[in-house]
């Protein structure tokens, strides 16, 4: 399975000043500011996790989505995401700290930490767990991806860092509770980043190791009571725990690496409770009846598309083929392909939901209009599609297939693994004119999504994200303007570049917004089902039994 | 009384192309201590006989009838486990191919051992000592050390002396020998059948000796039974089948003998091939082979009836007696003085 | 025979160099870039060229190739280190190797203790009886393990058995020794969540041995040294354990050390399927995340385990039939 990076969305709407107000408004009110739904506590809940295993339980090393969502129960961070659904589950909270105080000029962050907390071990919590916490992700003895440039490069010493020169990152220094961050250059996204998993309060002296640690103490409402790599995992209730998040559930016992459809049946039975690896797509259709009881649908924060190559010389350097194409291709088609529930037609860039998202009718998202796409073109041609070579993938390959016949264009499919797919369409130069693709932020804020994977100036000579080649000045400059920005004025910003690129230069055939599809047994109370959508999984924290 | 009296013995083989009537009406007896020839071409019935008479044949395709008495008791009747107690101990069987009929997996001690201990409740040390006895009496040089070796590790002469070992061992009354010099090369050929005779004195078993070889017959039979086409075709004294063959398939037999005093040239074969069994000619089974063949010889099949003058001695032919003498006496001018 | 045994060995260095190097050079050749597993999607160049650098990943295959095999022999094949480490999770592969190993050992081995407890009795029943009504049951029973894909029968078993019936766990597996705490474990619980994965793993092989123990049989039945064996008076059932068996079963012998090495390839659908986390399950996920180092070591460790399993059947070969001399 491909690393499914997730997405995450959001949320920096509040934007900078707004969030530094809030922060000493919000002081008072944060105790329950990160508390979930009450339900019935105790009990064990018996998870599946199909098809994959846990990449690492180390916050320093976790990257996937699936884990995510069980560290999301064992990680203490300076602020957080609460157990609750949209909207307030995407707003940024304070948690081991109340929301930081900023500098004038917005490069210097001061968290204060609040006293009570402690790991499972009995630890205190200090706003040296955090300091640990940053200077061992950046440590290069980690090799973690949490040391990119896009999360914390902005702050002072990042590079001495990196590069092995320094093993205390300059920026961050402790004063008693106050933990003080100073950003070379300015980000609006800050705290965002720093909220990130990598982030989470460690305990004193946990030891340097690219190999991670398997069961490390930590602070959240649950801890790692046991994990066996590619058998199973244990989560309890953290005893020291003295927060406001929830933590209905005693246990968490998570069976890895199940099969999708036996563990479907499992979860039928009632002999496993909820499988965090997802559902077998053709199963889907049948838990209709059960929505709102067993089985629930929420949006994920995520986009699939058609990534159109305009590089010079390529079929789709051309807008006009390009806009053709975007009134060609049938969504629906496209999306049933994905099975029941599936996700929600789109022809943006954005997904709903993040902030800016503007909802403009740009293209036909009804069923394709091919009368439109021949005045767009009628010239013919023929183009080479990439798409992954298992599941929808395959049905999709067909749809664009008879979707360009229609409007006369000829098209060879090649179809590849995902890890292939992604590596050979990130090549400059690679011989292809469109790339069924998708992508989830790592950190909630537009950004993340048009900075990354429509900024020209992003296009490096492999491992490319702007798997469309798109580098048009117009839309850079928009974007690096957008990117300094905060609040309202950055949303706005971002929300009319989305509909800038889709409607004028259309690098993309976007069609659909996943959804996340929940399916839990009878022994799960749904009255305690919630949605986070951050980690754009059941919250397990919030979850509890009948 | 005799110790085998084999009557009317009969034995079909169901096949995919159809019936195969393998032993036709055979009859002979054995007495205690003597030996009987049975003597023929490949496919006339001879060996079929013998593993009839021991119950070998494959239950599933072979109908047998008629009787064979062991000592008055049925063998062909009798329950499988009572004749299960007489195979091996009171009747052996040696088969003509040393190579492939001794266990490869197993040491020959073992072999040995197992005949023992199929029919006497005797300890496995006694076992062994027997083993080890009979292996030294039929010749085996350093039988103490060769009787752990495995059957591959001995020559063929050698291995048909370890089946008549352990054919032996549990000192039977009557021994079934089929062929049991047919693969061997000449000089072993001569060491068995003296062993047999020697054997023979020193045990006390009668031998049924199956062989297409008159030659040898005529060193240590008492007895001849001809075999032609599932039939017996002729049945004698030794002497009196030397001194006066009676039918023309004998004299081709005798005609085929090697001679010290003739050419090579005139040891021929006799002319055509052994009929088939599943068609058999009408009339006499031999006719088309014979070049004394009447018209009669195609459609009547000549009976089994006294020929010469003795009780003993039957025959099974059309040729009146006049010529039969005559080609006795042609016969026995080049011929019987150095084989008797 | 010392003899024997080097040369086999050394024939088993060359194999595996060659397998080695071969997937080596297709992985190398795949462009899938394992660096961003470490340094992160949204790396940038300079990010993954500190990971490419720290890893060694910046160095042609070749170099890679040799720092493998220097690697496996400076720490001895079983040495902790001796195979790397995971790039999906940096796992050791020892470790990974020595929590799973046992798992497709319980399987396979089981599954040919399977087999062979079906194909015995049913080859030689229909051997004894040829057209019967029994063997025209075992032929059908051949015909339907050899037609039937292994996903397809373990999803109806786990259907009809595990979901409906419910007398074996949907999946799932249970140690032999020391589980998982608060997880079913010991021999029974083994025994029961391998069941179904036995009956599943052993069908198709089961279904070729009853075909080969028949024809076997049968053809030994004929054998002079059998007519022997029943001249001397033997009862059936001693033909048929020391004269036939014995004989009937040796070439079984060695199709059953290539079949079990044979199928530990078999052996990948149903670790799938049954959610059993054996070695099969290791390199399925990791063909799919391009983790090279899981995939040789899974390479190796097969590799060897294959050579040693074959060089115990020829031994035991030569000790069995007394015909055999290794040399």
């Amino acid at each position: 399975m491909q690393r499914r990076l997730w997405l995450s969305i959001v949320a920096i709407a509040a934007g900078l000043s707004l969030l530094v107000a809030a922060g000493f408004a919000g002081a008072a009110k944060s105790a329950s500011g990160v508390a979930g739904k009450a339900g019935k506590t105790g009990g064990t809940l018996n998870v599946n996790l199909s098809a994959t295993d846990f990449d690492f339980l180390d916050p320093a090393l976790s990257y996937t989505s699936w884990t995510w969502q069980f560290t999301y129960l064992t990680n203490l961070k300076l602020l957080n995401y609460p157990d609750k659904p949209r909207p307030e589950g995407s707003q940024l909270v304070a948690e081991a700290s109340a929301l930081p105080t900023v500098s004038a000029d917005g490069k210097t962050y001061t968290f204060t930490i609040k006293p009570g907390f402690k790991f499972n071990t009995g630890e205190v919590v200090t706003a040296q767990s955090f300091a640990d916490a940053i200077d061992r992700t950046l440590n290069p003895k980690m090799q973690s991806p949490g040391a990119q440039d896009v999360f914390l490069g902005a702050v002072v010493g990042y590079a001495d860092m990196v590069g092995g020169k320094s093993t205390h990152l300059a920026g961050v220094t402790v004063k008693g509770a106050a933990l003080t961050i100073k950003l070379a250059t300015v980000d609006p996204a800050f705290l965002s980043k720093i909220s990130l998993p990598f982030f989470a309060a460690i305990p004193k002296g946990l030891p340097i190791n690219d190999k991670g640690e398997r069961t490390p103490a930590m602070a959240g409402p649950y801890y790692i009571k046991s994990y066996e790599v590619g058998r199973q995992a244990v989560f309890e209730k953290n005893p020291n725990y003295k927060g406001g998040r929830v933590a209905n559930l005693d246990r968490i016992v998570v069976t890895i690496n199940t099969d999708l459809d036996q563990s479907f049946l499992q979860v039928k039975s009632g002999q496993s409770d909820y499988d965090a690896g997802g559902l077998p797509p053709a199963q889907v259709a049948s838990l209709a009846p059960l929505l709102g009881k067993q089985f629930f649908v929420d949006t994920q924060l995520e986009v699939d598309y058609v990534a159109l190559n305009t590089s010079a010389g390529r079929f789709f350097s051309d807008v006009n083929a390009r806009k053709a194409a975007n009134n060609a291709v049938d969504r629906p088609a496209m999306l049933r392909a994905r099975g029941a529930f599936a996700g929600k037609r789109t022809d943006q860039q954005l997904p709903p939901g993040i902030a800016g998202f503007r909802d403009e009718k740009i293209y036909p998202i009804a069923g394709a209009n091919v009368e439109k796409a021949k005045s767009f073109w009628n010239k013919g041609g023929k183009i080479t599609i990439y798409t992954g070579n298992k599941g929808a993938a395959l049905i999709q390959a067909q749809v664009l297939q008879f979707n360009f016949k229609q409007i006369g264009v000829d098209t060879d499919i090649k179809q590849f693994t995902s890890a292939v797919l992604y590596a050979k369409a990130g090549t400059k130069g690679e011989a292809y004119d469109a790339a069924l693709v998708g992508w989830g932020s790592d950190y909630p804020d537009a950004s993340d999504f048009l900075d990354v994977l429509l900024n020209g100036q992003n296009i490096h000579d492999t491992n490319n994200n702007n798997l469309a080649y798109f580098n048009v000045p117009e839309v850079n400059t928009a974007l690096n303007k957008a990117a300094v920005l905060g609040g309202d004025a950055r949303a706005k910003a971002y929300g009319n570049v989305d509909v800038m690129i889709a409607a004028k230069y259309a690098p993309w055939v976007a069609y659909d917004n996943r959804n996340e599809r929940s399916f839990i047994s009878t022994r799960m109370d749904p009255a305690c089902f919630v949605f986070q959508p951050i980690y754009a999984k059941m919250d397990l924290a919030a979850a509890c039994l009948k | 009384m005799a110790l085998l009296d084999v009557k009317d013995l009969r034995t079909t083989f169901r096949t995919d192309d159809g019936l195969v009537k393998a032993v036709e009406g055979v009859s002979f007896s054995v007495e205690p201590g003597q030996t009987l020839g049975i003597v023929g071409e490949s496919g006339s019935g001879k060996s079929v006989t013998c593993l009839t008479i021991m119950g070998l044949n494959d239950r599933r395709s072979a109908v047998t009838t008629g009787e064979a008495f062991f000592k008055g008791d049925d063998l062909l009747t009798m329950p499988s486990s009572k004749l299960r107690s007489i195979r091996g101990n009171e009747i052996a069987m040696i088969f003509q191919d040393p190579m492939t009929s001794l266990n490869p997996v197993h040491t020959i001690g073992w072999q040995l051992v197992e005949a023992v201990h199929l029919h006497q409740d005797v300890s496995r040390s006694q076992a062994r000592a027997s083993a080890l006895d009979v292996l030294k009496a039929v010749g085996i040089p350093r039988a103490d050390q060769r009787i752990d070796d495995y059957p591959h590790q001995f020559s063929g002469g050698m291995r048909q002396r370890v089946m008549i070992a352990m054919a032996l061992i549990n000192n039977p009354d009557l021994l079934l020998a089929d062929e049991p010099t047919n693969a061997l090369d000449v000089k072993p050929q001569a060491q068995i059948l003296k062993l047999m005779g020697t054997l023979q004195k020193e045990f006390g078993s009668a031998i049924v000796l199956i062989t297409h070889d008159l030659g040898v017959v005529a060193e240590i039979a008492d007895d001849v039974v001809v075999m032609y086409g599932a039939q017996v075709v002729e049945r004698a004294t030794v002497n009196e089948l030397f001194a006066r063959p009676s039918m023309p398939y004998t004299w081709g037999l005798l005609g085929s003998l090697p001679r010290i005093d003739h050419d090579v040239e005139r040891l021929a074969q006799i002319p055509g091939s052994p009929p088939s069994l599943l068609n058999p000619p009408t009339g006499c089974r031999f006719h088309p082979r014979c070049k004394y063949a009447m018209s009669i010889c195609q459609s009547v099949m000549p009976e089994l009836l006294a020929a010469g003058g003795s009780a003993t001695h039957l025959s099974r032919c059309h040729l009146d007696q006049a010529t039969r003498d005559a080609e006795i006496k042609k016969l026995e001018s080049g011929h019987f003085a150095e084989v008797t | 025979m010392t003899r024997y045994v080097i040369r086999r060995i050394l024939w088993a260095l060359v194999l595996f160099v060659v397998v080695t190097f071969v997937s080596y050079v297709i992985f190398f050749l795949i462009p899938a870039d394992p660096v961003k597993l470490f340094a992160g999607r949204q790396a940038t160049a300079e990010d993954l060229a500190r990971a490419a650098h720290y890893y060694g990943l910046d160095q042609p295959f070749y170099v890679q190739y040799w720092k493998f095999l220097s690697r496996l022999v400076a720490n001895g094949i079983i040495g902790k280190h001796a195979m790397g480490f995971s790039y999906a999770n940096r796992q050791w592969i020892s470790h990974v190797i020595k929590d799973r190993a046992p798992v497709t050992a319980s399987l396979v081995f089981g599954g040919a203790v399977f087999w062979m407890l079906i194909s015995v009795p049913i080859g030689i029943l229909s051997a004894l009886r040829p057209r019967s009504l029994a063997d025209r049951g075992a032929t059908i029973f051949v015909f339907i393990g050899i037609s039937a894909h292994p996903v397809f029968l373990a999803l109806i078993f786990l259907y009809i058995f595990g979901y409906k019936l419910q007398l074996f766990p949907i999946g799932s597996y249970a140690d032999f020794f020391n589980p998982p705490e608060g997880q079913p474990g010991g021999p029974i619980q083994w025994a029961w969540h391998m069941f179904l994965p036995w009956c599943t793993f052993a069908i198709l092989f089961a279904a070729l041995y009853v075909r080969m123990i028949r024809a076997s049989v049968i053809e030994t039945m004929s054998e002079d040294y059998v007519r022997t064996a029943r001249a001397k008076g033997a009862p059936e059932w001693i033909v048929m354990r020391s004269h036939i068996l014995r004989n009937a079963l040796l070439p079984i012998v060695t199709m059953l050390g290539m079949d079990i090495a044979l199928g530990m390839g078999g052996a990948v659908f149903t670790e799938s399927v049954y959610s059993l986390p054996g070695l099969g399950q290791a390199v399925v996920q990791s063909l799919e995340t391009f983790d090279l180092p899981v995939t040789m070591g899974v390479v190796v460790f097969a590799t060897t385990a294959v050579l040693i399993v074959n060089l115990i059947v020829d031994i035991l070969y030569a000790f069995i039939d007394p015909r055999i001399k290794l040399a």
